[in-house]
């Protein structure tokens, strides 16, 4: 710490007191919106206003409408993907909705490993967030592994959010994450910190190998993906869009899945009233046509 | 040791440049003085010769009157002057005088400067003893020139005066020759200037010159050989004097009354007055000239010699203060710093060791009990500041968490308020969806109902129908009796109904063929009608089922408004706490930072102090935080920071390739950096 400490403070408080105007947050959120799909009503304004001062802090700007003259000027690539990455809601944890995974061992698998020439199983988690998703799966599959000869698999992870992906990458979490893991399974799949207090988990090597991750905006006019997946994880990220961009995300992601592969949604999400090639196996568990 | 700013070197300095400022302040001042002592001199000098100068002319004036009044008592004059004729009277004089003129050459010594000038009572020149015979010795008419004989004419009294005349500057003595109160002419004695000249006598670094105006001459002849400066002329001179314009102006400005000074390098001249006579005019103006280089030189010497006197003086007076100042200040002074600079690098205990009874002991003194005072506010401030590291670093700790649970929380929150939404947009949908399954239900009512009567009315008309059948049943019965009857008749008709009862057969034929249709038709009616009103009740029973699922589905929409009204309202609800957990999120890491900042201050705090030894003993304090090391002179080493989960592990950052699709690169692989990480 150096001397700079006394501005720092004023700085701050300035920095505390700074609001986000009307047309500003205007901006923001018809670009926000426009661009990532991500959806950004007025009554997001206190959220925005709240996120966005994460990059103010860290570029050093004491106003708004000073971040938001940086964030749309010259630099604008690199600024928008560090906004995208503090606006995006990243909520997410091992094992969630464990119904989905009960029935991905249940009924999938057998059905899959039964009938592929490969048994090479590829998954999509798109809306990956810091991994939690992808390395469940792996879990998953691994065990599935142990019980049937020459199984593999592959597991590609998707997020907006620069952040979180590089959280994925590295594959750290702490001990509270996964105590919904089981302990059987954290000694086969997951390595504890050396140093004592640290209270940190590692996903092995092993499983790690299987993951790949990229970014990927949902609202982009192409993916760029060549693969074609066996089964997509869409999992609570499509809340965050309207209507008409869920129909259009899900039409996409659907170009990438193989016909009969499997897609998953939300549990508060659903395909009513919108016109994609899946059909209705069980709430939350469709299947291409 | 050598300090730029030491008091030795402050008293030298000052004590340098005042002398160097006396020094060179003595050069103008020495010259000023030697200027003004020159000038004293030669104005003294000049006053001297001025004096001396005017008595010469006086003493020879009166010489000159003597001669004159003496030769005019002469016996041989007055009989002279009885002669009538001017020549004969010339020749008289000439001769009668010889012999005293030689007697008094020699008793005055005059020799041959011994110059007479006899003149007639009315102004003609008689006799001038020093020009040859025949050659412009006597006899003509000085009337216009000569003023002084006319004033003797007039006042029958002697005077003396001093004239420009053709042999220039002249000191006359002109006595009246009275006989019995006859006044019959006079005589006047003649002496240039070189009698004066060389009677003065001058140093060679003296000049002695005598100018006078041009109008003072009343001869114009002559005046050519002289040389002029301005109005005036170069009577006489001692040495060549050089006519510089200094003289010049003065000359040109000089007033005849005082003595004037000029000065012309080392030259210094003097202007003075000569009068006619004391109390008469001016007549010429001398210039005492004196070249001062000697003196100034003598002077100056003398000056120098006292100035290098004072300033060893001087020397010696500011050594002795120099030295004695280094001895009874710089020395402890010095001895202090030394001291004091243990102190300032962080000794606080070190004690002083200049203790003698003077006013810098008692500075000590002051000191000693000043740095005692520090060392008690060091102590109390380090352990308040012991205290606030711990409960600061404390405090950041929490506050991280607590951020770092807002952040979830706040992410969590958001997710559910997604969620809500996209519930209540779905329930909507379903609203949408059972309004139209609802219209659709009610026109298929519509159209079942539509139907019914349709089918009713066929019903009745296939009553109608059967019982027209009936109708038509009887007819064919009928027909049958009839051809029957007819074919009866026919057999009986023989030949001619032979036709007839082909015919009969026929009819009856078609009759029976009728009556079995209508059999058929009224089996199929009444079945058809059996299965009418079969479908009239069925579609009676549907049109109440799909009242029912009209009802149902209207009582669905209600249930969904309702429903999406409940959550609506939930969502309003779960929109506000969202709002609030996204600004406790935000206040959260507010409140994260700014008491990361107070630890850091308090830990910078401790850093500083720690520099300090204030405390006997080792250490600072009784209890140390955790992962603190001490050093013997009481040093302390910073606390590691603790890895945060939020920190990455691989300092690459992603770089983005693009905003279209996926692109990343994620920086090296970090599979092999599993060093900080064991199996369960």
């Amino acid at each position: 710490m150096d001397k700079n400490n006394i501005n720092k403070t004023s700085d701050l408080q300035s920095l505390y007191d700074a609001k986000l105007s009307d047309t500003d947050f205007d901006k923001l959120s018809k670009y926000i919106q426009g661009e990532y799909g991500i959806k950004m009503p007025p009554e997001k304004r206190v959220m925005l206003q709240s996120r966005l001062q994460k990059r103010l802090r860290a570029l050093n700007i004491a106003s708004y409408s000073d971040y938001v003259k940086y964030a749309f000027g010259n630099n604008s690539s690199e600024e928008i993907i560090h906004m995208i990455d503090v606006v995006s809601t990243n909520k997410t944890d091992f094992f969630r909705e464990p119904s989905h995974f009960d029935f991905m061992k249940n009924e999938i698998l057998p059905e899959f490993y039964a009938n592929s020439p490969t048994k090479h199983f590829k998954v999509w988690s798109a809306g990956c967030s810091s991994g939690e998703e992808p390395y469940t799966i792996a879990m998953v599959l691994s065990e599935f592994a142990l019980q049937n000869a020459s199984f593999d698999y592959s597991i590609f992870g998707t997020d907006i959010s620069t952040i979180v992906l590089k959280k994925a990458f590295d594959a750290i979490y702490p001990l509270t994450a996964v105590d919904v893991v089981s302990l059987e399974m954290k000694k086969k799949y997951l390595l504890k910190s050396k140093k004592k207090g640290d209270n940190l988990v590692r996903v092995i090597p092993t499983l790690r190998n299987k993951t790949k991750y990229g970014r990927l905006n949902f609202m982009a006019p192409s993916y760029n993906v060549t693969e074609m997946y066996d089964l997509i994880f869409c999992r609570n990220v499509l809340i965050y869009f309207d209507r008409d961009n869920q129909e259009r995300v899900i039409n996409k992601l659907c170009e990438n899945l193989k016909p009969g592969g499997y897609f998953f949604l939300g549990h508060s999400e659903s395909i009513t009233g919108i016109k994609v090639p899946l059909k209705h196996i069980q709430p939350t568990v469709f299947r291409k046509l | 040791m050598k300090n730029k700013f030491s008091i030795g070197t402050k008293l030298l300095i000052p004590t340098s440049v005042v002398i160097l400022l006396l020094i060179i302040i003595m050069f103008p001042i020495m010259k000023g003085l030697k200027n003004k002592n020159i000038k004293t001199q030669a104005t003294v000098q000049a006053e001297n010769v001025r004096n001396y100068f005017n008595a010469t002319i006086s003493a020879s004036q009166q010489e000159a009157l003597q001669i004159s009044s003496s030769f005019a008592i002469m016996k041989d004059v007055k009989k002279a002057y009885s002669i009538d004729d001017i020549n004969d009277s010339k020749h008289f004089i000439r001769t009668a005088l010889s012999p005293e003129i030689t007697h008094y050459k020699n008793l005055s010594g005059l020799g041959d400067d011994l110059k007479l000038h006899f003149h007639t009572k009315d102004l003609h020149s008689l006799w001038r003893s020093w020009k040859k015979q025949g050659d412009n010795d006597g006899g003509d008419d000085l009337s216009g020139s000569r003023n002084s004989i006319k004033d003797v004419v007039n006042t029958q009294k002697p005077i003396k005066t001093i004239e420009m005349g053709v042999s220039g500057f002249v000191i006359r003595g002109i006595s009246p020759i009275i006989s019995n109160g006859e006044y019959l002419g006079s005589v006047e004695a003649i002496f240039t200037i070189d009698k004066v000249n060389t009677q003065i006598k001058l140093n060679e670094d003296e000049n002695l010159c005598i100018f006078s105006k041009i109008k003072n001459f009343n001869i114009s002849a002559g005046i050519n050989r002289y040389d002029s400066v301005g109005r005036y002329l170069i009577i006489s001179e001692k040495k060549g004097v050089e006519i510089n314009p200094e003289l010049k102006d003065a000359l040109r400005s000089y007033d005849e009354t005082s003595m004037k000074f000029i000065k012309t390098g080392d030259v210094v001249q003097f202007l003075f007055p000569i009068y006619e006579y004391e109390g008469g005019d001016v007549i010429a103006v001398g210039c005492y000239s004196y070249n001062t280089e000697m003196i100034a030189n003598s002077i100056l010497s003398l000056q120098k010699t006292l100035l290098i006197f004072v300033l060893i003086g001087l020397f010696v007076i500011f050594g002795i203060i120099i030295i004695m100042g280094r001895i009874a200040i710089t020395k402890p002074i010095q001895i202090i710093n030394k001291d004091l600079k243990i102190i300032s690098d962080g000794n606080l205990l070190h004690k002083m060791s200049y203790t003698k009874d003077d006013e810098l002991g008692l500075l000590v003194k002051e000191l000693s009990l000043t740095f005692a005072s520090i060392r008690k506010v060091f102590t109390s401030v380090n352990k308040a500041n012991g205290d606030l590291r711990r409960a600061s670093e404390h405090l950041n700790y929490t506050s991280q968490d607590v951020s770092q649970g807002a952040s979830e929380q706040a992410a969590s929150v958001e997710e559910v308020s997604a969620s809500m939404e996209q519930m209540s947009a779905n329930i909507e949908q379903n609203v949408s969806n059972a309004k139209k399954t609802e219209k659709e239900v009610y026109m298929a009512a519509a159209a079942v109902f539509e139907g019914n009567k349709v089918v009713r009315k066929t019903t009745d008309l296939m009553k109608l129908v059967s019982e027209k059948i009936v109708v038509i049943s009887e007819i064919a019965k009928q027909t049958n009796i009839l051809a029957l009857n007819a074919s009866v008749e026919s057999a009986s008709a023989g030949e001619f109904g032979k036709g007839f009862s082909v015919i009969a057969k026929e009819i009856r034929q078609l009759a029976e063929d009728t009556q079995s249709a209508a059999v058929e038709i009224v089996k199929s009616t009444s079945s058809g009608v059996t299965s009418a009103e079969k479908a009239v009740s069925q579609l009676a029973n549907i049109i109440k089922q799909m009242e029912n699922s009209s009802e149902m589905i209207k009582q669905i929409v209600v249930a969904s408004t309702e429903q999406k009204n409940g959550v609506d309202q939930v969502t309003n609800g779960i929109e506000q706490l969202n709002k609030i957990t996204q600004q406790n999120a935000a206040v959260a890491e507010e409140m994260a930072t700014s008491s990361e900042e107070l630890a850091g201050q308090s830990e910078a705090l401790a850093e500083s102090i720690s520099q300090y030894l204030f405390s006997d003993g080792k250490g600072l304090n009784e209890e140390l935080l955790e992962n603190e090391q001490e050093k013997g002179d009481g040093k302390v080493v910073a606390k590691e920071k603790v890895y945060k989960e939020t920190q990455l592990i691989s300092d690459d950052k992603p770089k983005i390739d693009d905003n279209t699709g996926f692109s990343i690169n994620l920086g090296k692989s970090d599979l092999d950096n599993d060093n900080d990480f064991e199996r369960f």
